[in-house]
């Protein structure tokens, strides 16, 4: 089984807030077992972001090898062009919301999100969710 | 025996060494699933080094970003 794991969620590998233990768990045997993980190019960005703004004490080396070694095992697509502009407009969801979805019906994999309306946007299209 | 022909991080290469393990005289498949172990532990720590608290309700920001633009 493949994972499309968003920022809200990657974000608890750093952050202590709710459902951060239970994410830790999950993506260590995650990685442990192989399983593939998949994400868009957005993710990234978004990680960084947070941790711009979070860990605004580290020096910008120890933030860079934070965002490579939390974004660094997953596999980045975009799923074939124009299919992510359809569903922003056929499901009236944001770009960045078809993004991930795209991605994950793409690879046929589950999303793994703490953010509602994502999960939300994701159960509409067929797509299982994972909540942390 | 002695020469590994398919690839592990150098990360798990250097584990198994320190640990008096020549990866070379084990199975592929045990090789391979203990460089991911080994892989996933040393992930964990580097990414939760530095955790705290957050400053914000960041998976709120998230969404507010991701609506605004």
């Amino acid at each position: 089984m493949a994972f499309v794991v968003d920022a809200s969620c990657l974000v608890k590998l750093f952050l202590d807030n709710a459902g951060h233990e239970a994410f830790r768990a999950w993506f260590h045997d995650a990685l442990a077992q192989g399983k593939p993980l998949h994400a868009p190019h957005l993710l990234v960005y978004e990680t960084g972001r947070v941790i711009e703004r979070e860990l605004d004490d580290l020096p910008p080396s120890e933030q860079e090898e934070l965002l490579r070694r939390a974004t660094g095992a997953f596999r980045y697509g975009w799923g074939r062009a124009g299919t992510a502009f359809e569903a922003c407009r056929e499901h009236d969801l944001t770009y960045y919301d078809a993004a991930y979805l795209q991605v994950a019906i793409e690879e046929t994999a589950d999303l793994v999100t703490s953010d509602k309306a994502l999960a939300k946007a994701a159960g509409s299209l067929g797509i299982r969710v994972h909540t942390f | 025996m002695g020469v590994v022909s398919f690839r592990i991080s150098d990360r798990a290469e250097t584990a198994f060494r320190a640990a008096g393990i020549n990866p070379g005289t084990l199975a592929k498949e045990h090789v391979e699933r203990e460089a991911r172990r080994l892989d996933a532990a040393e992930t964990m720590r580097a990414v939760t080094k530095h955790a705290r608290k957050p400053k914000q309700a960041v998976a709120k920001t998230i969404r507010e970003t991701r609506r605004e633009h």
